[in-house]
Parts: C-alpha cells; sequence; structure tokens
C-alpha cells in the first residue's frame, strides 16, 4: 500500500499537465486584450528608434525567416497553379537544345509568370530511357502547358499573408479569386480591408478595395449611394497614394509593372464612374481628363463621352 | 521460414509494447487537427489543401517510424546482447536478418495503413473523393517501406546508430531534390563529370519514384498497372541487393 501523501503526490503530478490548459487560456485571452495597445505603442517609435531596429541583426534575421516562409509557401501556390506539376527554369545548354521557358498568357492578370520547364525532362531531352518514362508516369508532368482554376490559390494566399502582412498584391490577387472564382464578395472585403489596415501607404488594395465595392455592391447588401460614396473616398486615396508612388519610383529611375499601372489606370476609371453615379459629373469628367494624362488608359475618354450624354439629359442616368 | 516468422513477430510484437502504433494514432490524430486548420480560411472546396497536408504529414510520419525502427534492431539486440541466446539456438545471421526485416516491414506496412485508413476517414468527413490513383499511392507507399527497411537495417550493420538514422533520413526524405539536381545540372556537365553523375543517378535508389502523392492531391487519373509492376520489380531488385548485402555483412560482423 501507498502511503496517501504518495498517492496525492502521483494524482498532482498526473493532473499537473491539465493546469497548463487554463493558462494557454489566460495567456489567449490577454493577447487579445493588448492587440489594439499594441497598436497604439507602435506608431510611438521615433524615426530613430526605426533606424535601430532595422540594424539589428535579430530582427533582419527574423525578416530574412518571414521572407523564407513566405517564398516557400508562393513556390507552393505555383505548383497549384500547374496542377501540381514541379517546374524549374532550363539550364543554357538546355535553352540551346530548344528546351525553352515562356511567359505565362492564360492567366488572370497579376498572375503573369514566366513558366518554367517540367522537373522530369520531356521524352527528347531525357538520357534516362524507361527509367524517364516511369519518372514521367509517376510525378505530374505536361507536355502542353496548362494552369488550374486558381480557387486553390486562395488558402495559400491568405496563409502566405500571415506570413508576410506586406504583400499587397496578394490581398488584391486573393480577393479577386474570392470574388470572382469562389463567389465569397463578403470574404474579399474583408481580405482587401485588412490589406488597407497592414499596409496604409498602399494604393494597389485601395485601387482593388474601390472596384470591388463598386463591382459587388448589390451581392454586399450595400445600399447604391452608400457604396458609391465609400468607393469614391477610397479611389480618391487610391489615385492619390498612386501619384506620390509613381513619382518616388520615377526619381529612382523605375517605374508601374504592368499591373501596377493596369491598377492605377482603373482607379481613375472606377473613380469616375463612381461620381457618374453619384451624378457629380462636373467632377467625373475632372477625373477622367486627369486621369487620361496621367496614364492614356482609353476606357477614361470613353467614360468622359458617357458623362458628357448623361449630363446632356435633364433626368441624369436611367 | 517459421523461423524468420516467429522473428518477425517478436519484432511486431517488440513495436506494440514500445508503443510505436500508439505513437502513430496520435500523431494521426495531430494530421487531422492539421488539416482542419483551412477552417480558419472559411472557404468551400479545398480538398486539395487538405490532401496536401494530410499526405505530406503522412508520408513523412510512415518514413520517420519506419527507419528509427529499422535502424535499432540489429545494434539494439547486439548491445542489449540480446542477440547470443538467439543464436545459441539453431538459428542461422541469416534467418536473424530475416527475421529483423520482416518484422520491420510488417510493422512499416501496418503503420502505412493505419495513416491512409485515417486519411480515408477524413476525406470521408470533409467529401472528398480519392479514387483508385489513392489505392495505386497507398500500395507504392507501402512498397517504399519495404525497400526502406531493407536499406536502412543494412546500414545500420556498417553505421553507428545516430549516423545511420540521419544518412537514412536524409536518403529517403531528400531523394527527390538529389535526382532532380542531377536531372538539372546533367546538361550543363561534360565528359567524366557527366558520367560520375549518371552513375550516382544509377546508383541511388529512387524513393521518389514511389510517391504518387502530387497525382493524388490534384485529382490526376490512375497510372497503368505496368508502370506499377516496373515498380515492383525496381523495389524487389533493390531490396534483394540490400538484404543480400546486409546478410553478407551480418554473417562477417564479430559479436
Amino acid at each position: 500500500m501507498r502511503p496517501l501523501a504518495e498517492k496525492r503526490g502521483l494524482l498532482f503530478s498526473r493532473l499537473f499537465p491539465l493546469l497548463l490548459i487554463p493558462g494557454f487560456a489566460v495567456c489567449g485571452m490577454l493577447a487579445r486584450v493588448y492587440d489594439a495597445q499594441v497598436e497604439q505603442v507602435q506608431s510611438r517609435f521615433s524615426a530613430r528608434e526605426i533606424e535601430a531596429a532595422r540594424e539589428s541583426v535579430a530582427l533582419t534575421l527574423m525578416g530574412q525567416l518571414q521572407f523564407t516562409a513566405h517564398s516557400l509557401v508562393w513556390m507552393k501556390t505555383l505548383e497549384y497553379l500547374h496542377n501540381g506539376v514541379g517546374l524549374r527554369m532550363p539550364t543554357q545548354a538546355e535553352e540551346q537544345k530548344g528546351f525553352h521557358a515562356h511567359e505565362a498568357t492564360d492567366v488572370a492578370s497579376g498572375l503573369a509568370h514566366r513558366c518554367g520547364v517540367p522537373i522530369a525532362l520531356n521524352d527528347q531531352m531525357d538520357w534516362r530511357g524507361p527509367v524517364g518514362r516511369l519518372h514521367r508516369i509517376i510525378v505530374p508532368h505536361m507536355e502542353i502547358h496548362r494552369h488550374s482554376a486558381p480557387i486553390e490559390l486562395i488558402p495559400w494566399y491568405q496563409l502566405t499573408l500571415k506570413l508576410n502582412p506586406n504583400l499587397e498584391r496578394l490581398y488584391v490577387l486573393g480577393a479577386f479569386f474570392l470574388a470572382d472564382f469562389a463567389q465569397q464578395p463578403r470574404e474579399a472585403l474583408d481580405l482587401l480591408e485588412a490589406g488597407v489596415k497592414a499596409n496604409p501607404w498602399t494604393f494597389e488594395v485601395r485601387a482593388a478595395l474601390g472596384r470591388h465595392l463598386f463591382d459587388y455592391r448589390e451581392q454586399l447588401k450595400i445600399p447604391p449611394e452608400q457604396a458609391y460614396e465609400r468607393a469614391v473616398d477610397i479611389l480618391g486615396e487610391a489615385v492619390d497614394k498612386g501619384q506620390k508612388e509613381k513619382v518616388r519610383l520615377e526619381k529612382e529611375d523605375s517605374g508601374f509593372d504592368d499591373y501596377q499601372m493596369q491598377l492605377f489606370s482603373e482607379s481613375y476609371l472606377f473613380l469616375a464612374r463612381s461620381l457618374t453615379e453619384l451624378q457629380r459629373y462636373e467632377e467625373a469628367a475632372a477625373v477622367c481628363n486627369e486621369g487620361y494624362k496621367a496614364t492614356g488608359y482609353n476606357l477614361l475618354n470613353v467614360q468622359k463621352r458617357h458623362i458628357a450624354k448623361l449630363a446632356k439629359t435633364p433626368a441624369g442616368p436611367e | 521460414m517459421e523461423k524468420v516468422l516467429g522473428i518477425a513477430y517478436v519484432t511486431v510484437l517488440e513495436s506494440f509494447r514500445r508503443k510505436d502504433p500508439y505513437v502513430v494514432l496520435i500523431l494521426g490524430f495531430a494530421i487531422v487537427l492539421g488539416a482542419g486548420l483551412f477552417n480558419q480560411f472559411g472557404i468551400d472546396g479545398l480538398e486539395k489543401f487538405v490532401k496536401d497536408v494530410a499526405l505530406t504529414v503522412t508520408n513523412l510520419l510512415a518514413i520517420v517510424i519506419c527507419v528509427v525502427a529499422a535502424a535499432r534492431q540489429l545494434p539494439a539486440e547486439i548491445a542489449n546482447r540480446t542477440l547470443y541466446p538467439l543464436l545459441a539456438k539453431p538459428v542461422s545471421r541469416t534467418t536473424v536478418f530475416f527475421g529483423k526485416y520482416f518484422g520491420v516491414g510488417i510493422m512499416s506496412t501496418a503503420v502505412v495503413l493505419l495513416f491512409w485508413a485515417e486519411l480515408q476517414v477524413l476525406f470521408v468527413v470533409f467529401g472528398i473523393s480519392s479514387g483508385m490513383i489513392f489505392l495505386q499511392a497507398l500500395y507504392l507507399r507501402i512498397l517504399s517501406m519495404w525497400l526502406i527497411a531493407a536499406f536502412v537495417v543494412t546500414l545500420s550493420l556498417f553505421l553507428t546508430h545516430g549516423a545511420n538514422v540521419t544518412v537514412s533520413l536524409l536518403i529517403c526524405l531528400a531523394m527527390s531534390t538529389f535526382a532532380n539536381t542531377i536531372l538539372a545540372v546533367h546538361s550543363e556537365l561534360e565528359g567524366v563529370s557527366q558520367r560520375l553523375a549518371e552513375a550516382v543517378y544509377w546508383v541511388v535508389p529512387h524513393l521518389e519514384l514511389f510517391d504518387l502523392s502530387k497525382k493524388v492531391i490534384h485529382e490526376w487519373p490512375s497510372i497503368p498497372l505496368g508502370a506499377l509492376a516496373a515498380l515492383t520489380g525496381y523495389a524487389a531488385v533493390y531490396a534483394g541487393i540490400f538484404i543480400a548485402l546486409g546478410c553478407w555483412r551480418f554473417r562477417r560482423v564479430s559479436l
């Protein structure tokens, strides 16, 4: 017979791990409570403190770790886009033999990428004979380059954004796939709003958010006037921040990439369209003029003609 | 054969007593929870994501369990001196080697079957179709376990336990990357270096050929039965070579 004290001690040592559960729960609650306060504290950092943090070895390493993690997830999204086919860039010798990488043409704009060659070599390049054929049977392999429906990319985008919330492009693409392919405009709206919150300087996410409010106002069940007013505010900010970004890039002898240019042009267009819906024709026409001057986007001229036609009609738009 | 099966039975029994299968079940539960993470995203129709998480973790854990179990068999028997009473009976060293090999093979097969049964339950719960390719992938995974068991049990007679586990895990888990690197750089190489790369490619066992997970995840059609037969032959040849090498070494090792 074991003494009672020993039995109690044994019982306690077995039950002790259970005490961790309420501990974890309390930690989780505290984290929630103090989340908002942490945000306030962040804004109190001085420029000198931020500079010191930038030079910190530990923070640099953490940043590299974050970058590596999101790069790995990004590679996973490309694997999904290619139906599991592993791709790599061809070597110089392979390119000389006509084994080339090429630009993807059948994907949504913003997903444009240079497609590599399959990891399992094709019949002409393969030196392994029957083992090569077996390899091509076992691993996903394609002779004709194809892309999958991007709905499967959504969770990977969301995971990537959890690892690095500053990837503006992923908010835009993720929201587009959520709204367009998964038919979930509410979730897309939440994602874009989170993107603006995490990246206050962004014009890309604002451009997408403004357009989303314009395009999906019915599904989002937002009254028209309210939706267009919100779109005008957000797209106005998008245009403003886009102009600043453009100037900054031009100073660095750089410029917008194709997708940024498209978003910038569409910011003007949807701002003009939202103003048109609100019957603020003069402002809309001014946005068209300014936008066309800044971007040379043809649809702005089309919109301007449409506005002129509506302005002549006393009753306004139908 | 009876003696071989007897030793194999004891090996499996020992694994159960060491609670290996329970570890499998707990890890399997962890997989279900891990795959359940996708619920956070609140999106329907993400079968591929669930399959990806579940199959990746399952394959990884099955390989780790097989390697760890295979690596400890003979060194543990020698270190604990339990091999001597066994060899005092009318049992040859070759019989002991085969018994241990079959034991690890059977245990690893059971582990894979347990994992995949859990996967099947997970797929049913989430309404995910698996199809014939899932069964083919299961068959190839079991086949690879027998090849890995032969490789690791043999290697345990050449390397220390720690080195064996490290080398075996590297070969099992990184073989795909290694083989793909040779394929990628092959065209850049010339002369002797190219021949050397080819020799290395042909000598090492290509465990990546037994991994159909990508096809299961991305819902590709099933593969021809001829390919399964070829891979069965491939595994049999390689396992045969490793077993022969292991038996030869075990007969000569001083106890």
